[in-house]
């Protein structure tokens, strides 16, 4: 299995606060499963969807079947136990919202690593990056991607819905893939900061380095607010996960990150344990509650040292990316 | 001139509503005597429109002011329907909700009666955003949003008996200009027309590219219509209006088809 180390960030549009935060980030460095969901601000409780989603790939592992056929349910649990906790006004309130918008939506990204394979699945505008040492940066989302001979990146972010509603239904397609990674980055990112990486990577910018050396979520926060003021990064929820996929020797020579980041509330450091093995769930996780998802962001080795003697010669199989509207 | 970008950068219109910078919508309603046949569903799509726009400034912690919002009637004189951030918006919402009723009473505030004065209305509008602009400012804000005025009307502008029709229409066109010159860093004061008559033989037109020779109503409409930028174009096809363009004015006239001028305001309104 690949050494990796991870950060996460994630933060509020400008102007608002920690609570209005409808992205969610969460991973498990023990099944080496990672997710994003990017909650749509015009639709009925975005957060509790994006936290559902996240949280439910976590518990799957990534192997059950994603998102479940129990999610509708799920999501009408964790409504109707919102709204009993509202006063009147606020009950009222959201009732306009839901007969608005009729149902929640986010979009989302999910990675899987498994050994040196890292799988994932993809659904509308947050994006999955993957830097192989070969320092071509790829990008997966569910918009069309574009490479130019000088390997720049050009995703036109439209306004086309792709998204996973509250009452099961998927709009748009699934972006599935996968490859073999021994040494390099993936990403995954909501879109504002998505587009803003792109836009920046292809500025020359080195703007892995400089999220990766940014001590925590409070650095985040201010980086966030710079780039904004520069006109470089569009006003929402940013949020991003790090994965840095090197050797031991090579981890070796990152700078520990000292500090843990706050995330949303439902995000906690895990008790450690011992890595497990995965196991294939036959069935999908029909769980209504919501998982506690592990924190994240401390620099981590997940390997075992046993299993660094991985090839110099990577395998990278461009025919793996298997999406749609990818050109060069 | 109207419209003509500020920036240097040629991007107008860049600027999102949000807690950081709130956008700010007029509509002038049209409360003329002939408007009412018509007034029931242009009620309901102002509240429509209003509990969308209320919506989208819902957040897990509840209301933020992402964008305030002024509603004023007119006919031989200006009525304030609402004057609302989007906190009072949600209020005056929920005030309806609970008593059953739309945000406006045909039968009292809202009641259709007498001319179209719309040079009025224009006039009113600048002061609104004027005083909304200078509020921003004073609230410490360096970058405002431009802010949109919709326009909803059946007819065409009246100004009194003694004046001629070309007077009006050069008064009231003067008066929209001066409006639309009023202008953040964001660019100009947009002004979007909706013009419904189904009882007129004319045919239907919406976002022309070209100054309309159908009639002189259609003409002036053009003239007062800001043209569409790319912010709001996408927007516009989603919300059906396929035969929008960059540069093509921001108007519907003739329409007989209410769902096309319910659309209409609520798209105006989606920034």
């Amino acid at each position: 299995m690949a050494n990796i180390q991870v950060k996460s960030f994630i933060t509020h549009k400008r102007g608002e606060t920690d609570v209005d935060i409808q992205d969610s980030i969460a991973y498990d460095l023990e099944s080496g499963c990672f997710a994003l969901s990017d909650g749509v601000t015009n639709s009925f409780l975005p957060k509790i969807l994006s936290d559902l989603l996240t949280s439910t790939y976590i518990d799957g592992k990534g192997k059950s079947i994603f998102p479940p056929p129990s999610m509708p349910e799920c999501f009408m649990t964790e409504r109707n136990h919102y709204m009993d906790s509202l006063d009147e006004d606020m009950r009222l309130m959201e009732e306009m919202v839901e007969e608005e918008f009729h149902v929640g939506a986010a979009t989302f990204v999910g990675l899987t690593m498994n050994g040196d394979e890292f799988s994932w699945q993809i659904l509308g505008d947050s994006c999955l990056f993957i830097l192989p040492e070969d320092g071509r940066m790829r990008c997966f989302c569910s918009m069309t991607v574009k490479v130019s001979p000088q390997w720049q990146l050009d995703v036109q972010f439209d306004n086309h819905p792709r998204q996973i509603h509250s009452d099961g239904i998927v709009v748009g397609e699934w972006i599935k893939g996968k490859r073999n990674i021994t040494s390099g980055w993936a990403i995954l990112a909501s879109d504002a900061i998505s587009n803003w990486i792109i836009q920046q990577w292809n500025e020359g910018r080195d703007i892995i380095t400089e999220l990766w050396n940014l001590h925590d979520n409070e650095f985040f926060e201010s980086f966030v607010e710079q780039e904004y003021q520069e006109h470089r990064l569009k006003s929402d929820d940013e949020s991003v996960i790090l994965i840095r996929i090197g050797q031991q020797e090579e981890i070796a020579e990152i700078p520990v990150v000292p500090d843990t980041p706050e995330l949303s509330e439902k995000s906690e450091s895990p008790e450690p344990s011992e890595p497990t093995e995965l196991i294939e769930s036959p069935e999908p996780s029909e769980s209504c509650e919501p998982s506690e998802s592990p924190v994240i962001s401390e620099s981590l080795v997940i390997s075992d040292s046993s299993e660094n003697s991985v090839s110099s010669e990577p395998i990278i199989e461009d025919d793996e990316f298997d999406y749609s509207g990818y050109s060069q | 001139m109207a419209n003509e970008p500020l920036f240097g950068d040629n991007r107008p219109y860049r600027k999102q509503w949000g807690s950081t910078h709130p956008g700010h919508i007029v509509f002038l309603v049209d409360l003329s005597g002939s408007m009412e046949d018509k007034i029931d569903y242009v009620i309901d799509a102002l509240h429509q429109t209003c509990r969308s726009i209320s919506a989208h400034c819902k957040s897990n912690s509840g209301p933020k002011n992402r964008v305030s919002v002024s509603i004023y009637g007119y006919n031989y004189h200006i009525v304030q329907l609402l004057k609302v951030d989007a906190i009072g918006l949600s209020k005056a919402l929920l005030e309806a909700k609970k008593g059953g009723r739309p945000l406006f009473n045909k039968e009292e505030e809202a009641k259709p009666e007498f001319q179209t004065c719309m040079k009025m209305a224009f006039d009113k509008a600048k002061e609104d955003v004027e005083q909304w602009i200078a509020q921003q400012k004073a609230e410490g804000r360096t970058e405002i949003p431009s802010p949109i005025v919709i326009n909803i009307t059946d007819g065409e502008p009246y100004e009194g008996d003694d004046i001629s029709k070309e007077e009006v229409f050069e008064k009231t066109r003067q008066a929209a200009m001066a409006l639309m010159n009023v202008s953040t860093d964001d660019g100009n004061v947009r002004i979007f027309n909706v013009h419904h008559d189904p009882t007129i033989s004319d045919p239907s037109l919406s976002f022309p590219t070209s100054q309309p020779t159908i009639n002189e109503n259609m003409a002036f409409l053009y003239q007062i219509s800001s043209p569409m930028y790319e912010d709001l174009l996408d927007s516009a096809h989603t919300f059906g209006f396929t035969e929008a363009t960059i540069g093509s004015h921001c108007m519907i006239s003739n329409e007989k088809d209410v769902s096309r001028v319910v659309s209409f305001i609520e798209w105006g309104s989606s920034k």
